[in-house]
């Protein structure tokens, strides 16, 4: 048997602007929302109705978690559906008259729009209600995350803060879950020795690691990653399949490269007349994707060939199949070696499903229902291979990440470096206040604990990653100015010991992350 | 062969490798002039710009607005921060196996006075290895605030420390970096083993590679495999 332990990253930076009418980036959100999150939960409502036997990890991140829960961004939500929708309808119509090849994907992605925004009406517009209803049918482990999806090796000299970011991501689980996560997704899989037992204090059981975590380990593996790794503080280590994640990761060769699926980039907000787009893209004359998008992949071409839905769902049902008989090859190399019912672990980012590979949903179903009832695949979770208390193998690792070179080059080359100045200076100094200030209520209290979520909200993965990508770097660099300059006026008035109090009410207001959270979080018992 | 991104390299390191390298008034050159030189004397640019790397993450899962980021400038409350900090102190962080990187900050007051005494800077490294002690010095100016120190794979540590030194050649040890931990693999440090562990290398295989034969992009991952390939072909 061949045990398949899909465990899908669901993650966005935090981002809330409601002081202005639309905000650019919080389409990360919506996009998400209408073409991942929502989709998925769609799906696997349907396999739940189906009777097909399925079961999968999902790690919603604790800033998503925020966004998702925010009354504010769940209004703003609708508004942008209303819009699709309503562009929906338009299509229809210009399709019908001009372009009729495309007229029947036209009435897909109004349909589909539909019932997205029904589905997130019927859930009190709290999708997570959805995805926590199929927790308690033990479809799906829920897990969490660092609190901002911090690159955590980078911050290992730090303990305070790598603890906040832990503690903090669990205790917005179990706040908006109502229950403690047992898995924690170590963002961006950054490992380093030691991390594994400050998650064992805050009651973690597991985590993920990177695929080459294994090979290189300072102990010998006999079980190459297909059994859990257990790390030196006793939590579980789930090793990714580079080899088989790769048949759908890859950029290159991955089955969302198909010439016959949808092309994420060609959509009609780019080409289409500004008259007739510019109430559906971003104010005052700005091209966003609207999501009408009508061409296939086609290749390395500007002449784009029309998207045929047949097509690409007879290429999802071909690569479902090559995707399983793929494992089934391994699994059959696996056992030979010795190794009893072989255990896949399957990461991956949620987004990359519906949201970049329009066509990722529908093989996600099609793998489901092929290995529901198979002899030869099961799909399992983590806390249930630890709970069947099967092999097991102590391994102490080396520090290592999923991004590319292995090793935290991303998080730290030189459009980004500069950084890490900053922030460690504003955790040296949090640390400080904590000393200062031990037992600080209302007013103060409040002032410090807004320093300590600005602090958290600097230490996003995402603006380093974003600032290596070169996308949107102007924002992130924004975003990472702002919540450090917030904490500095945290850290100067409280020098003087004063609060600014109206700062401190807008402060709050701007960034409604984390209500629960204590200054506290960052003490530094070794510096006591 | 140089065995970094040159783009992850600060101007004064650009400077003084186009030095190592032969590379005549580097010190006029901009940034962009020298890794473009560098990357010519390397043979690093392979002409095919539209290759993609296959081991990059399929998508970040952010989309790229492109090119739009000025309409968002005038997000509010964008605050400068400081230029530096009152506090002479270094920090060493682990960038990958092979390459850490250290930065620093010397206090107003600090720079002040030895400035005036004449003083000089420099980046004093020791690296621990196997029960190995090396130590080296790298000279730095005033005006450096970070540096890239390379790395050994090994059982060890490596620790930098910023030292300033006087006229006289006397060291004063300003501050001393937290100590990282060097690369120690098991398969790097027991090659004798390799030849009788095929199939454990063939299951190793199995995880890391993709249906086109490419391994996952990690440097310490190659070294490995080409040690296993080193001690196979030996038996041939």
């Amino acid at each position: 048997m061949n045990k398949l332990n899909l465990i899908l990253q669901a993650h966005l930076p935090y981002v809330r602007h409601l002081e202005y009418p639309k905000f650019l980036e919080e389409n990360w959100l919506f996009e998400s929302l209408n073409e991942t999150y929502i989709p998925m939960l769609r799906m696997l409502e349907r396999l739940e109705r189906d009777g097909v036997d399925f079961r999968l990890t999902i790690c919603f991140s604790p800033t998503l978690v925020t966004m998702l829960t925010d009354p504010a961004l769940q209004e703003r939500f609708v508004g942008y559906m209303n819009g699709r929708i309503e562009l929906g309808e338009l299509e229809k119509a210009r399709t019908a008259k001009d372009e009729p090849a495309c007229y029947d994907m036209a009435c897909r992605y109004l349909d589909e729009a539909q019932k997205n925004l029904s589905r997130f009406e019927e859930l009190g517009r709290n999708i997570l209600s959805g995805y926590k209803a199929l927790h308690e049918k033990n479809r799906i482990e829920l897990v969490t995350s660092a609190a901002t999806h911090a690159y955590l090796p980078l911050y290992k000299d730090y303990p305070s803060a790598v603890n906040a970011q832990i503690a903090m991501g669990l205790r917005t689980h179990d706040r908006i879950f109502g229950e403690s996560a047992r898995g924690f997704w170590l963002p961006e899989c950054g490992y380093y020795p030691g991390l594994d037992s400050m998650l064992a204090d805050n009651g973690v059981s597991w985590c993920q690691l990177a695929s080459h975590s294994v090979i290189t380990a300072k102990d010998k593996s006999i079980y190459s990653g297909y059994k859990p790794v257990e790390l030196p503080s006793g939590v579980y280590g789930f090793v990714r399949d580079w080899s088989v994640t790769a048949l759908v990761w890859s950029s290159v060769s991955g089955y969302p490269c198909d010439s016959d699926y949808r092309d994420f980039y060609r959509d009609i907000g780019y080409y289409l007349p500004m008259d007739y787009v510019r109430p559906y893209i971003h104010e005052p004359e700005v091209r966003v994707f609207t999501g009408y998008k009508y061409h296939a992949i086609t290749g390395r071409t500007e002449d784009k060939a029309y998207y045929s839905r047949p097509r690409a769902m007879e290429k999802v049902a071909l690569h479902a199949d090559n995707f399983l008989y793929s494992i089934k090859r391994r699994g059959f190399t696996i056992q030979s070696a010795g190794i009893n019912d072989p255990i896949f672990n399957l990461c991956f980012d949620a987004e990359l499903f519906g949201h970049r590979w329009y066509e990722g949903i529908e093989f996600l179903e099609a793998v489901m229902r092929k290995v529901s009832g198979s002899e030869c695949f099961a799909f399992t979770t983590p806390t249930s291979i630890i709970l069947e208390n099967g092999p097991t193998e102590k391994l102490r690792l080396n520090e290592s990440s999923w991004g590319s070179g292995g090793y935290s080059d991303i998080w730290l080359d030189s459009s980004n470096a500069w950084i890490y100045r900053h922030i460690f200076k504003a955790i040296e100094r949090m640390e400080e206040l904590t000393r200062r200030f031990p037992d600080q209520g209302s007013l103060k209290g409040r002032f410090l604990n807004q320093a300590s979520r600005e602090l958290l909200l600097a230490m996003a993965s995402d603006w380093p990653c974003i600032m290596h990508d070169g996308t949107s770097v102007s924002y992130a660099e924004k975003r990472l100015r702002n919540h450090l300059g917030s904490f500095n006026v945290v850290y100067s008035a409280m020098s003087r010991n004063t609060v600014n109090t109206e700062w401190l009410i807008n402060a709050e207001k701007s960034s409604e992350i984390f209500p629960d959270i204590d200054y506290h979080l960052f003490e530094n018992p070794d510096k006591e | 062969m140089i065995l970094v991104n040159v783009d992850s390299l600060s101007v004064s390191e650009l400077r003084s490798i186009a030095g190592q390298e032969g590379i005549d008034g580097a010190d006029a050159l901009s940034r962009e002039d020298i890794i473009s030189l560098l990357e010519e004397k390397y043979g690093e640019d392979d002409g095919d710009s539209d290759q993609k790397d296959p081991n990059l993450r399929y998508m970040s899962g952010l989309t790229d607005y492109r090119d739009i980021s000025k309409y968002v400038e005038d997000l509010p409350g964008v605050e400068e921060l400081p230029q530096s900090y009152p506090d002479t102190e270094i920090h060493l962080i682990k960038k990958n196996g092979t390459w850490l990187y250290a930065f620093w900050s010397i206090s107003p007051n600090d720079s002040d006075s030895l400035q005036d005494a004449g003083s000089s800077l420099l980046l004093a490294v020791t690296i621990e290895n196997n029960g190995k002690r090396e130590e080296y010095d790298i000279p730095v100016s005033f005006t450096d605030s970070e540096w890239n120190v390379g790395i050994p794979y090994g059982d060890g540590f490596c620790r930098v420390s910023l030292v300033a030194v006087d006229k006289d050649g006397k060291r004063t040890v300003l501050s001393v970096s937290k100590s990282e931990d060097l690369t120690d693999s098991y398969w790097l440090t027991h090659t004798d083993e390799m030849k009788y562990s095929e199939s454990l290398y063939r299951l190793y295989l199995s995880l890391i590679t993709n249906k086109e034969g490419e391994l996952v992009d990690t440097p310490v991952v190659r070294e490995i495999v080409q040690l296993f390939r080193k001690e196979d072909s030996r038996d041939e």
